[in-house]
């Protein structure tokens, strides 16, 4: 598996999880998702859900710090503006650092290349939020984002999911 | 019903409605517990369970907006400020302007002068957040977290309830 195999399957991916319709309720249940998946594996995350104009859902488990909403923010600033999974913009960049170049005036205090933020794209409507999570290794936090989103939509990930990491 | 009856209800709710221990999964809990308490009476509301430093919990039901998210935190720092539930200070206040002294130069933009933020108080540490709900009439906000806190602690939702305006 390539870094070209993980770009190539989350291009999948974005085009799979679109929802036919998004609001409150929606954002609580993949909040809730995230969180049980979160307890049952043992993982210290927080997760958001927010539209771009506002904050929907967020939740913090043990483990997690005060750090942590800082990296969802920017993260998800980042699909914002690229309107792309944060983790794809880590694996399509051509440079070294998780941070713009300074040409790109997006400042790293406001947008960082880090995985764990996926758009929620709404059928009709285009990308109307995101869905991320900090807490784990930012192919992880990515992850459990889309293994959250796949059932709400109906959708068995099967051969989208991410492989696990092989040494 | 007097101003002064409620300002000792809200007074006991606060004085007795303490956490032995406070972490995220009962913050979640708690904003759960608002959630659906506002589904249930059809109310547009924001939630929030906030740490002094950090959140732990943020829910809306349909129809909330984003000026709900602003009273939420701006109705959080008055606790803050004042160590008291929003409501509180509200009824203390009577019908003095909603802002504060200006020799205390804080800003409107960051307080808010109105009910539905309630302390949350740990045995042996003190105030340590507070939750706080925007969305329904200032007195309902401040009863739907009371009411939640309590359940949470086990004392019934009815627990010290405010009367019925």
């Amino acid at each position: 598996m390539s870094k070209q195999d993980d770009m190539r399957l989350i291009i999948e991916q974005e085009k799979a999880l679109v929802f036919p319709e998004f609001d409150e309720a929606i954002a609580f249940k993949i909040g809730v998702a995230l969180r049980d998946n979160a307890i049952k594996a043992g993982h210290g995350i927080v997760a958001d859900v927010r539209t771009w104009d506002r904050p929907l859902f967020y939740m913090a488990l043990p483990g997690s710090t005060g750090d942590n909403p800082n990296w969802v923010r920017r993260k998800a600033n980042t699909v914002q503006r690229l309107m792309k999974s944060s983790y794809r913009v880590v694996l399509e960049k051509s440079w070294d650092g998780d941070f713009f170049p300074p040409r790109r005036g997006l400042d790293n205090m406001d947008f960082v290349i880090a995985g764990g933020s996926f758009p929620v794209r709404v059928r009709g409507a285009g990308m109307i939020g995101a869905i991320t999570v900090s807490g784990l290794h930012e192919r992880d936090d990515h992850r459990v984002v889309v293994e959250a989103i796949a059932p709400h939509l109906g959708i068995d990930l099967g051969p989208l999911a991410l492989p696990p990491l092989q040494n | 019903m007097t101003v002064e009856s409620d300002l000792k209800i809200v007074a006991e709710q606060q004085s007795t409605l303490v956490f032995d221990r406070f972490d995220e999964d009962m913050a979640f809990e708690l904003g759960r517990l608002v959630r659906e308490a506002a589904k249930a009476i059809g109310g547009a509301v924001v939630v929030g369970v906030y740490l002094w430093d950090r959140t732990l919990f943020f829910g809306a039901t349909a129809g909330a907006t984003d000026a709900n998210r602003a009273w939420v935190e701006r109705k959080v720092k008055l606790v803050r400020l004042t160590h008291k539930a929003s409501y509180h200070y509200v009824l203390e206040r009577g019908d003095k302007p909603r802002l504060l002294d200006p020799s205390w130069a804080l800003d409107a933009k960051d307080y808010a002068i109105a009910g539905g933020a309630f302390p949350i108080t740990v045995k042996g540490i003190g105030i340590v957040g507070a939750a706080v709900v925007s969305g329904l009439d200032e007195r309902s906000d401040h009863e739907i977290v009371r009411s939640a806190v309590a359940q949470l602690l086990g004392k019934g939702a009815d627990y010290l309830a405010l009367p019925k305006l």
